[in-house]
């Protein structure tokens, strides 16, 4: 059974830019599964290498779960000053 | 008409009348110290605003020259100092007397390393972060929670920010969110995938304004961490808690701090070259990194090796992640240059 959700990220390359939240359809259970689905599928342009999600605008763990109508940020923290 | 004198407290009548800061907070922000490690797109800014705002002393570290390519970003500088080739600690500081006499503001020509970190911190009330790279901000987070002071992390990336207050003993420090930093070359870098400077004036004032609820008495009004992307103008907080189990503020193991961590760098004799072997060796992807570098200047992949040349430097990387910086037998020039174009 699929999950409606939606993924927040930074596109940094493309033609859209700045924070961006898709709607998104997953069969993951976890926030891992879901990172490598959208690693795999390449539907979402991640161009930072990920380390952390962000659940329903709290920080996670990669075993959290996911359900459906959650908001997953996927981030990693910025080197930039 | 004449210039009031620089202590004179109508000086700061603004801040005063907004009620946010009483006259006894202007008074603490006048006693307080504080150490930027890393004067460019943020310390700069973070600089101007808190030395305008009345603080007591600052120490500005940073091992970096002005260069024109800098002046799009960071606020301080100017042509002039990029024609004089000045340290960014050394312009900064001039910029800043010239801004606020009353302020002191001493200037370190170096790398802010695990044998300065702590003779530094101990002297400030609070550690403010302008670095351009991962390894200094692993350091001032160990530094910071083993002396119980407050550090304010901020970084930056095209048009997105993020920022982090530590509250020792109060709040998650940098290794409860991100326990381990990114491996070098695995992250893009403002100078790779760029920045605006809108977005650098945004953290900062995020930043500057939790330093200023900490240093003027509202600490309890502090602490959090929040991404900002000023292309669309929006911001998240999103919950961040401590961790019991964190290696840093749980464990209170500052692997950082004590050099268990952390790449090392050295000069290789006769060579003029330095040497950057990252604490174990890391799996590069010299391919990804190619890609990244191409528009930036002459790189070349011949399946073996990496070489990027900037300026009169050449930069050599292996797939494990050792890096070589040619032309240069100076450690902290080569590990900027690391930093700007592989990540660290």
């Amino acid at each position: 059974m699929k999950k409606k959700i939606k993924v927040r990220y930074f596109a940094l390359v493309g033609e859209k830019r700045g924070i961006q939240t898709d709607d998104y359809e997953t069969s993951a259970s976890t926030a891992r599964e879901l990172l490598h689905e959208i690693e795999a599928s390449r539907v979402i342009p991640l161009t930072t290498n990920i380390t952390k999600a962000v659940i329903n605008d709290k920080f996670s763990d990669w075993d959290d779960t996911i359900n459906d109508g959650d908001l997953v940020t996927l981030l990693s923290p910025f080197s930039g000053g | 008409m004449q210039t009031p004198p620089p202590g004179d407290p109508g000086r700061y009548a603004r801040q005063t009348a907004s009620g946010l800061i009483s006259p006894e907070g202007q008074r603490k922000l006048a006693g307080s110290s504080i150490l930027l490690v890393g004067c460019g797109a943020l310390g700069g800014p973070l600089a101007g605003l808190l030395v305008r705002a009345g603080v007591g002393g600052l120490v500005i570290a940073d091992r970096d020259v002005v260069e024109l390519h800098n002046l799009q970003s960071h606020q301080l500088y100017d042509e002039n100092d990029v024609r004089e080739r000045l340290p960014k600690a050394e312009a900064a500081a001039r910029r800043l007397r010239a801004i606020n006499s009353s302020v002191r503001v001493e200037a370190l020509v170096a790398d802010v390393t695990a044998g300065r970190i702590e003779g530094l911190a101990a002297r400030a009330d609070l550690i403010l972060d302008g670095t351009d790279n991962f390894e200094t901000r692993y350091l001032l987070n160990d530094a910071a929670v083993k002396l119980g002071k407050p550090w304010i992390y901020g970084g930056l990336l095209g048009t997105g920010g993020m920022t982090l207050t530590v509250l020792p003993g109060r709040g998650p420090c940098l290794r409860c969110l991100f326990p381990e930093p990114p491996a070098p070359g695995s992250q893009p870098t403002c100078d790779t995938r760029g920045v605006l400077n809108t977005a650098a004036a945004w953290v900062t004032a995020v930043q500057a304004t939790e330093a200023i609820k900490l240093l003027s008495g509202r600490e309890s009004e502090a602490g959090g961490f929040r991404i900002l992307d000023v292309w669309t103008g929006t911001a998240q907080s999103p919950v961040a808690e401590r961790k019991g189990d964190c290696p840093c503020c749980g464990r209170r193991d500052f692997e950082f701090l004590d050099a268990r961590r952390g790449s090392s760098a050295t000069r290789l004799c006769g060579r003029g070259a330095v040497q950057i072997m990252p604490e174990r060796p890391v799996r590069t992807d010299l391919v990804l990194l190619k890609e990244r570098l191409a528009p930036l200047g002459k790189v070349t992949h011949n399946g073996l090796l990496l070489e990027f040349t900037a300026g009169e430097r050449r930069l050599v990387v292996f797939p494990d992640g050792r890096v070589l910086v040619m032309g240069t037998k100076d450690i902290a020039e080569a590990r900027s240059l690391a930093a700007k174009y592989i990540g660290s």
